[in-house]
């Protein structure tokens, strides 16, 4: 790295505290914890115990790994259909390492984590490539991974994995569950990333404008692989943690990723057209939809029905994206007015 | 084709040899990619699978296509106008198992059933229209929303039952076939002809390919687009409610899980065949081209006893290698000024 990392115009650095105020941040989603968690536990007298917690420790701990996927893509401006096919190939690869190979549990872990990593980069390079849109590669993709899944597996879960990973999963610390302390841990971790660390400015400044960023000396291509490679470092990471949690290697990891990843973002005020995330907000949208699916068990209501739910959730949760991108539109036409609108600099004034 | 392909003198190939004019010809063909793997795959299984020329193999493949053609066809509508139905996988569940129910438990005869289920899936994609132009939300989000909306109503209600005491007659047409045509191939191919027809012939099929190529410009030329759009979910939903009972009538029973492997392949044989995914340009016959290659990959898998697990990377990957084949033509036939 001899050439001097091209700046970001202050402009575009000064521009995210102003789009939080204007999206809200995560503040819905945290009320809306807070709502629907008083009301079950005043309405399903076991939802406050600590068997309880746990079980809702486990599910948000993965469910926020997998949002944190989709979070990072959708910010960059794009999308990732390939979460839950990156998580159930990655699952079943380290569980064939460890079962088949003998292959020690840390290297095991590495090499799924570089896999996906390594899965998400040739999504990138597809997407940047052959210019077409994220959607289709990743939908293409997806079914390439899954069918590499079942075709090494034939449908058969890995169910002799070493005590020692299945340990991982068991493991707490005064009570808390360590995978929720290691997915706060990569929250915190992406947080610093994306809002102090000039590669995840670049990529939100992609997500916010790619041609304004282009022109800013952003390099738009690298920045998009480097952000599908990352979110599929974070779908084979939720892999690696839920089969450590279940202690056995299912190829049916991954199957219903796909709706809650993109519901726990939206919900937690990640704009769907770009450029601004929240990490808090994805903890807590994953929070809330997993205290909904954990509140119909609680109540009684059929599972059958858990399903309708998340549907009626993410239109909701899209319909505030909605507002909220209308908000930043207003606010945009409103800096371009106030731009065109300066009084022209007078001679000796800077 | 194009505006200048009369000034052929303008033209590079005009005086080369009529090996570059074959050439630039097949280049400048929008089905050439398709129809030339189509045409290699399936030489190469006459001479590896002698069965699969059988007439027993073909007239599975003719089942295959019926039922895939027409899935296609439903998202072909919707990709006209640039947009997608991700919830044509559910309403076709839901529309499979309302006809089943409707015979099974209802006791109508098949015809008014399926009518019924055909129209219910048409109401479920104009639902999802009028959602995605009233509210404005992200369209892509809106129909996968509704996918999951609509596949957890449907188990909700039916507590994952399935029906398979169907009116023989209506079974006995998802078998019967004519002149060694299968009828659902016919019905198929007619359903496409109508399709084809209502793009190119009428006014509204004009309507939904400006609404795709160009929403703004349609809007400034009268074009009502968020009608136009409404009315592409709605014919979206009728044709997988079409392509759901001709799949239940095929297998003979209703399941929750009818549709659940409709997703990919509702993408891949339009792309395949030459469809844009950014709206304005849809290929009918190309459509069933694509159709018939993927079924012919299938089926190519089966004769040479590969495990069905392959065939969803197989997919995969033929996808994206035509339409990265497709991109090269292009920017081929314009760098060349073809």
């Amino acid at each position: 790295m001899t050439a001097p990392r091209p700046l970001l115009p202050d402009a575009m650095v000064a521009e995210a505290p102003s789009r939080r105020r204007f999206t809200g941040g995560p503040s819905g989603a945290v009320i809306a914890v807070l709502v629907v968690g008083a009301a079950l536990s005043v309405a399903a007298p076991k939802f406050l115990t600590a068997d309880n917690f746990e079980v809702l420790a486990y599910s948000v701990a993965n469910l926020a790994v997998v949002a944190f996927a989709q979070m990072a893509v959708l910010a960059a401006g794009g999308m990732d259909l390939s979460v839950g096919a990156v998580g159930g190939l990655t699952a079943v690869l380290v569980g064939g390492m460890m079962e088949a190979w003998h292959v020690p549990t840390p290297l095991a872990i590495l090499a799924g984590l570089a896999l996906g990593a390594a899965a998400g980069a040739l999504n990138g390079l597809l997407v940047v490539r052959t210019g077409l849109s994220a959607f289709i590669v990743t939908l293409a993709t997806a079914s390439v991974f899954t069918g590499l899944n079942l075709g090494i597996t034939s449908g058969q879960p890995f169910y002799y994995l070493p005590e020692d990973f299945k340990a991982i999963g068991a493991l707490t610390i005064a009570g808390v569950p360590v995978l929720l302390l290691v997915m706060l841990a990569v929250g915190a971790v992406l947080w610093f990333v994306f809002s102090r660390v000039g590669l995840g400015r670049q990529i939100l400044s992609v997500g916010a404008n790619p041609r304004a960023a282009e022109l800013a000396g952003v390099p738009v291509e690298r920045s998009r692989i480097v952000v599908h490679a990352l979110a599929s470092f974070l779908a084979a990471f939720a892999g690696i943690i839920l089969t450590a949690r279940l202690g056995v290697a299912q190829p049916s990891i991954g199957n219903d990723w796909l709706l809650q990843s993109f519901a726990a973002p939206i919900i937690g005020g990640t704009l769907l057209s770009g450029g601004f995330l929240s990490i808090p907000g994805v903890i807590a949208g994953a929070f809330l939809l997993t205290i909904v699916a954990n509140g119909l068990i609680q109540l009684n209501i059929d599972p059958y029905w858990t399903q309708l739910f998340s549907g009626l959730i993410i239109l909701a949760a899209g319909g505030i994206d909605r507002l909220r991108s209308l908000n930043v539109q207003r606010l945009e036409r409103a800096e371009r007015f106030a731009l065109a609108n300066m009084p022209a600099p007078r001679p000796g004034e800077r | 084709m194009t505006a200048g392909s009369d000034q052929s003198t303008a033209r590079p190939g005009a005086s080369a040899s009529l090996g570059r004019r074959l050439w630039y010809g097949l280049v400048r063909w929008d089905l050439a990619s398709v129809t030339l793997a189509l045409v290699v795959i399936a030489v190469a299984l006459m001479i590896g699978a002698p069965a699969f020329h059988s007439a027993y193999n073909l007239r599975a493949l003719g089942f295959t296509i019926a039922v895939t053609g027409v899935v296609a066809l439903a998202q072909v509508t919707v990709l006209s106008v640039g947009q997608f139905n991700l919830a044509l996988t559910s309403i076709g569940a839901m529309v499979g198992l309302l006809s089943g129910w409707l015979m099974q438990v209802g006791g109508l005869p098949w015809f008014p059933a399926v009518m019924l289920g055909i129209a219910f899936g048409a109401l479920s994609g104009a639902l999802q229209g009028w959602i995605i132009v009233r509210s404005g939300i992200n369209a892509f989000i809106v129909s996968l929303a509704l996918a999951a909306a609509y596949f957890g109503a449907m188990l909700g209600l039916s507590r994952g039952a399935s029906f398979n005491q169907l009116p023989p007659s209506y079974v006995a047409l998802g078998r019967a076939s004519l002149f060694g045509v299968p009828w659902l191939l016919i019905f198929s191919v007619a359903v496409a002809a109508i399709v084809s027809l209502v793009f190119t012939r009428t006014v509204g099929g004009r309507k939904l390919l400006a609404t795709g190529a160009n929403p703004r410009t349609a809007l400034m030329s009268g074009i009502a687009t968020g009608r136009v759009t409404i009315a592409a979910h709605t014919l979206s939903g009728l044709l997988a409610g079409i392509a759901a009972v001709m799949l239940v009538a095929r297998l003979g029973s209703a399941q929750p899980s009818l549709g659940s492997e409709w997703l990919l392949p509702s993408f891949a044989a339009p792309v395949l065949g030459g469809t844009l995914l950014t709206g304005g340009r849809v290929l009918i016959v190309g459509t069933y081209l694509g159709a018939l290659l993927l079924a012919v990959i299938a089926n190519g898998l089966v004769l040479f006893g590969v495990s069905a697990y392959w065939y969803q990377s197989l997919l995969g990957v033929v996808l994206l290698l035509a339409l990265a084949i497709d991109r090269s033509r292009q920017s081929y036939v314009l760098r060349h000024q073809l």
